[in-house]
């Protein structure tokens, strides 16, 4: 129960309120709110500040990026990889060389996808033999990066993966639903934003996956 | 065959079925529906369940179990009613609180830490507590009465409980039971007021990415929340501290016991006393007058205001940004998580199956927990409870 005692309320908690005194609470009320989460925003801001200029200067050059991006492939690529890679694609070829025994020059490395597009890094193709990559194994997303003229699906949010509606080679309809997510205790749908042939499959039941991580490719 | 009289008017008189009147019958009829509606309907069961058993056992007459301590020095014995003692927990505020944990616990603020301007619709979606607040005032109910009804509004089962027990004991049953229910009701009450409050387009805008939240910031976080709140706005500390404990243990890394037990085991294991107790004050006398039907009616529109105020900052951000805020999010301001912000996501995909909210309207969502407590605590500092 309130307490009698005036040193512990504002208001009396049980004589009627004039008009003023209870609009002006309301009013009141609702200020506080929006002035204690503003200042939460501003709080959080700041952290977010803070946090990233500590980070910043804990790891000023981060292990480069670029390593995991270019795939190796056979020869029948023709794309040429691009200049300031040039010299990271040569220590590749030859580590893909010495590590897989082929001849140098009968296979080439090149970046196949615009690099933000797919930032995980595509298989080996299926070479005469099998040569292991270099670069770090891909996890998430094993299928290749889309060509021109495919689709790639890639989830909307981090989650699991709760039901695959789809295989490969079948033809799908836009707005048809190609995966289920289960995020927050809820099922949701991933559908397919336009109509083709699945081409790949890259999402299988019961894995985690974050935003952007490959689903499904439609050609 | 005379002794055989005797010993059964005795037994029949001394009965519950001699003490029973209409209106605690009646109160057992309610007690069953709402069991059915647990049971039968899968009606929100984990806590109708205990609260209508609670309800039941409240109804049966004589039974003893709410007498208060009786201590006799001279044997050094005593007895005590079993649902007195477990009632304390809701008296002195005990089970919110630790539900308040285990929610923290349950909860990733990274939404929210990565767009704290959600910050500002879960402050709007508090609309409703003032408003029915004052709507309480004019149907009569004293004014610290008024603003533990008003705190339904937020949709916030253990902060309403919390407030009640600190401002209104005898209404606090009547306002259990209505935040439940309408948290329960959300995917019905929200839709339809979605959609009157928004224009096509709005709905249909897809938000971009939410950028990546590092650990540390989501360390710092509950710290820093509770030193600020706390400092700010004292009577929020028994909610808003436990809340960012929880979410430390979460958090942090180190303490994935702690956090695996306040959200499952512990949060269970509240849950239970605290349904059994809302449910034991349902008596006939507090719970079968015309104040129980204004609160469940006010109840629900403070929810309803809640999601307008929610809705409507909703579509001046989208004015503002120049379309890139999705004004849904704003229904997910009222503090019921996750289910307001499930609402925001089916809303959202069936005007547009490839727009996915649930990430964003989490943001106002986890908001709307802090705001609905810096409300209850506005209300509680007022009216000194």
């Amino acid at each position: 129960m309130p307490s009698t005692d005036p040193n512990k309320y504002i208001l009396h908690p049980f004589e009627p309120l004039t008009i003023p005194e209870a609009l002006l609470t309301a009013v009141c009320g609702l200020l506080v709110v929006f002035m204690m989460l503003a200042m939460l925003m501003v709080v959080i801001y700041i952290i977010s500040w803070v946090v990233q200029q500590i980070d910043a200067k804990r790891k000023p050059a981060p292990a480069p990026a670029k390593k995991a991006a270019p795939a190796p492939k056979p020869a029948a690529a023709p794309a040429a990889p691009a200049v300031d890679e040039s010299e990271l694609v040569a220590v590749m070829m030859a580590a893909v060389a010495e590590e897989s025994g082929m001849p140098m020059g009968s296979f080439q490395i090149t970046n196949i996808a615009p690099a933000p597009a797919a930032p995980a890094a595509a298989p080996v193709a299926p070479a005469p033999a099998p040569a292991p990559t270099p670069a770090p194994a891909p996890v998430a997303a094993p299928a290749a990066a889309p060509a021109a003229g495919e689709t790639a699906v890639k989830s909307p949010m981090p989650g699991n993966i709760f039901k695959v509606e789809c295989s490969v080679g079948q033809s799908v309809n836009a707005g048809d639903v190609l995966v289920v997510l289960e995020a927050m205790k809820m099922e949701i749908e991933v559908s397919a934003p336009v109509a083709g042939t699945v081409k790949a499959v890259a999402a299988s039941v019961g894995t985690a996956v974050n935003t952007d991580d490959l689903l499904v490719t439609i050609g | 065959m005379e002794f055989f009289t005797r010993v059964i008017t005795a037994i029949a008189s001394g009965s519950g079925f001699a003490a029973l009147d209409w209106k605690t019958a009646l109160m057992l009829i309610i007690a069953c529906v709402l069991l059915y509606m647990g049971i039968g309907k899968g009606f929100e069961p984990l806590l109708l369940v205990p609260i209508a058993f609670g309800m039941l056992l409240a109804n049966l007459p004589i039974t003893g179990l709410f007498n208060e301590p009786v201590y006799d020095a001279a044997t050094h014995s005593g007895t005590v009613g079993f649902m007195w003692v477990l009632y304390q927990g809701v008296q002195y505020a005990i089970y919110p609180s630790i539900i308040f944990m285990g929610i923290g616990a349950m909860t990733d603020f990274g939404p929210l830490l990565a767009n704290p301007t959600s910050l500002l619709l879960g402050a709007a979606a508090q609309l409703g507590i003032f408003a029915a607040f004052l709507m309480a005032l004019v149907l009569g109910f004293k004014p610290a009465e008024a603003a533990a009804i008003g705190v339904i509004g937020g949709a916030d089962g253990p902060t309403a409980i919390l407030t009640a027990s600190k401002l209104a004991v005898e209404l606090l049953p009547a306002i259990a039971i209505a935040a439940y229910s309408y948290m329960a009701l959300i995917p019905m009450i929200q839709p339809p007021l979605m959609k009157l409050l928004t224009t096509k387009e709005a709905r249909q805008v897809k938000m971009s990415q939410l950028r990546k939240v590092s650990q540390t910031e989501k360390i710092i976080f509950p710290i820093a929340v509770t030193i600020f709140v706390v400092l700010l706005i004292p009577d929020t500390a028994p909610l808003i501290g436990m809340l960012m404990l929880g979410n430390l243990f979460r958090e942090c890394g180190v303490t994935e016991r702690l956090s695996d037990t306040a959200q499952n085991a512990l949060i269970n294991i509240v849950t239970i006393p605290l349904g059994l107790s809302v449910g034991f004050k349902a008596t006939a006398s507090s719970f079968l007058t015309f104040q129980t039907l204004s609160i469940i009616a006010l109840g629900l529109t403070a929810f309803l205001l809640s999601t307008a105020g929610g809705l409507i900052l909703g579509d001046v951000m989208y004015i503002l940004t120049k379309g890139k805020v999705n004004p849904l999010i704003g229904s997910a301001g009222v503090s019921a998580v996750p289910m307001a912000a499930r609402v925001a996501q089916n809303v959202g995909q069936k005007e547009n199956p490839s727009n996915f909210l649930l990430m964003h309207a989490m943001g106002p969502n986890v908001a709307g927990v802090i705001g609905s407590a810096c409300a209850a605590g506005f209300m509680i500092k007022v009216f000194g409870g």
